[in-house]
């Protein structure tokens, strides 16, 4: 059996070792398999998991290899799949009891490419509830549970991509893929301490993933590095004519790695001063060092302002507007009260009332604030921020005036209007974006540094993270789960 | 796909939303307004909501706005009132009180007439629905 350090490497590293034939995609996904059943349960991590489809896709994948056929960086590589996401003959829940059994004669396009890509699926990540899309208001709002962060598993993931952001920092796979409409990869990856990366809108198609809001939801890779997001991203990226969104081929296709595409040096970077309301002081100390690193790394760093506007209003807007139209037979039904979460049962009825003149006026602000957005792009590569306000928070509420901290409903409650957040933002303007680790708090809680790049540039967000991560060793820390 | 944006929606009203300058200065032209009593000429119908008739969990939106919340609420109520009991009434109303209050900037943001939407048609350009080149190209000599 495979040892855990095996299990933590890269997909390059493990790539490599396959070629070398140090160990079989056989070996890997049975070992893959068999911590993902011991360790999954104990962090509500997967909604299925997929042993018979893996062994039969490990065995294809290694009789290939053995024959000298590679088919890529993804090639024998197992990875699980948020279940929101489409895969003929398995169940697909959404997270939610009303799709409990609900399954799809069909695959959807990304599993598609990861198919013809060689890759092995070990099983759905479990997530919350429809990805959040009809509102929810603590991590227990899952159809499987309360997923349990492998760093300290009384606390929370994150979500919506909460299986996810569980499986890969547990070592329950390489890889894991996330779906981000407003910050569903960005924030699991901060909390669990992984590499995750939101892609520009419109790179990866969609077609067969569960829809909350068109013109903000993003497929995207949760990994152990940068350079594995866009070794992954390479494979699931390209123009999907059944995603009404997909963008055409010479913007969607991806290839890495390609140096020619990546931004001169010295990497100009603009660290944003005016983001998040409040910064938790270890998280901010976490990411002064982080960018401190960056400058010793060659970036060149400066200070810069977000531009002013209702972004995370019009974010709110537009998914809470779009969410109602997509869930309608849902809310119609009477359905969502079978959700888990009190708000999910009821927020569509209010999102019902807003108004047609509403959603348009929403519509043409987002088009001014990406204007605006753009502009900073002239003057810098990527942006940086802090990947979250604060680190993974508790999972359960706190019994009333336990000191020193305030409620967590409160603190939530601090977080979720927090006008400045950078997720609404990048998300509205559909922007890549890119999370890694860049230090722990003193409890031992992954902190995490964000890049956003301008739309369509998805190379600077992974070259400015890459850079990081090369003169870094966050991103190789992982949890003890053997103690779970 | 998102991270708990939904609870910005569970938001108690304790926390007030940033405001503007403009929007500072209408609400304290509308308070004004209400201290002093209803426009001249305008109709019973067209009067807001006095502010000593909102609730105190809308004080931080002008009268119209208190008022387009209960409209609002009262329309969901007739759709959908006999599925919910008393504390998901209560929920929806804060859920669309914070509604409003996000949709204020967004309805104080200055447009022009040009600025369109974020959302527009999309032709369908896909090579299969382009139109067929009829077998190979001719030779040059084959033009007449």
């Amino acid at each position: 059996m495979l040892g855990e350090e095996v299990l933590y490497l890269s997909i390059s590293e493990l790539q490599s070792h396959l070629r070398r034939r140090s160990f079989s995609p056989v070996e890997l996904t049975q070992a893959y398999l068999e911590r993902s059943h011991s360790i999954g349960p104990k962090l509500n991590a997967y909604v299925t998991i997929t042993d018979d489809l893996a062994l039969e896709q490990a065995k294809a994948a290694e009789h290939e290899i053995r024959a000298g056929r590679h088919r890529g960086p993804l090639h024998g590589i197992p990875y699980a799949l948020k279940d929101l996401v489409a895969v003929k003959g398995y169940k697909t829940t959404w997270g939610a009891a009303p799709f409990a059994d609900q399954t799809f004669d069909y695959d959807a396009t990304i599993v598609e490419k990861l198919n013809r890509a060689g890759a092995v699926l070990i099983g759905k990540a479990a997530m919350i509830e429809l990805a959040g899309g009809l509102g929810y208001t603590n991590g227990n709002a899952s159809l499987t549970g309360p997923c349990k962060n492998p760093w300290k598993t009384d606390c929370w993931t994150c979500g919506s991509s909460s299986g996810s952001g569980a499986i890969v920092a547990a070592g329950l796979a390489p890889w894991a893929l996330g779906s981000d409409t407003r910050g569903s990869i960005i924030c699991p990856s901060s909390w669990c301490g992984v590499s995750g990366m939101r892609p520009s809108f419109g790179r990866v198609s969609r077609y067969g993933a569960m829809a909350i809001a068109w013109s903000m939801d993003k497929l995207g890779p949760m990994a152990r590095t940068a350079d594995d997001c866009g070794l992954i991203l390479s494979v699931i990226a390209g123009h999907d004519p059944k995603d009404h969104d997909s963008v055409a081929s010479y913007g969607a296709e991806f290839t890495y790695p390609s140096p020619y595409l990546e931004p001169r040096r010295p990497l100009r970077v603009g660290k944003l001063t005016n983001v998040w309301n409040k910064v938790d002081p270890e998280v901010q100390s976490a990411f002064e060092e982080g960018v401190r690193a960056l400058e010793k790394g060659g970036a060149r760093v400066s200070e810069v302002e977000m531009p002013e506007g209702p972004f995370e209003q019009a974010a709110e807007l537009t998914i809470l507007i779009e969410a109602a139209s997509a869930f309608q037979k849902l809310i119609h039904s009477g359905d969502c009260a079978k959700l888990a979460d009190p708000l999910g049962q009821v927020n569509g009825y209010a999102s019902e009332a807003f108004s047609a003149s509403d959603y348009i006026q929403v519509q043409r602000v987002r088009s001014v604030l990406q204007r605006k957005v753009d502009e900073l792009f002239d003057s810098f590569d990527v942006l940086t921020a802090a990947g979250q306000s604060d680190v993974a928070q508790p999972l359960t509420e706190p019994p009333p005036k336990t000191p020193p901290q305030p409620p967590t409903g409160e603190r939530r409650r601090a977080r979720a209007i927090d006008t400045k957040a950078p997720d609404g933002v990048s998300s509205l303007c559909g922007l890549p974006a890119l999370a890694v680790p860049c230090g722990f708090n003193n409890a031992n809680l992954p902190v995490a540094i964000q890049f956003i790049g301008r739309a369509g540039n998805d190379h600077a967000v992974i070259a400015a993270a890459r850079l990081f991560q090369r003169h870094t060793e966050w991103h190789k820390k992982h949890p003890n789960v053997a103690a779970l | 796909m998102q991270w708990p944006r939904k609870i910005v929606i569970m938001r108690n009203g304790e926390q007030k939303p940033e405001v503007s300058r403009r929007r500072f200065g209408k609400k304290a032209f509308t308070a004004a307004l209400a201290s002093v009593g209803p426009l001249r000429g305008s109709s019973p119908a067209a009067t807001p909501t006095s502010r000593a008739a909102q609730q105190p969990d809308t004080l931080d939106l002008s009268p119209a706005e208190s008022q387009e919340v209960d409209a609002r609420f009262n329309e969901t109520i007739r759709h959908y009132g006999d599925r919910l009991s008393e504390e998901q009434r209560t929920r929806i109303r804060r859920v669309l009180i914070q509604n409003q209050r996000m949709l204020g900037p967004i309805r104080e943001f200055t447009l022009d007439n040009g600025d369109t939407s974020a959302l527009s048609l999309k032709l369908v350009m896909e090579p299969s629905a382009q139109p067929r080149t009829a077998g190979k190209p001719k030779r040059a000599d084959d033009a007449r």
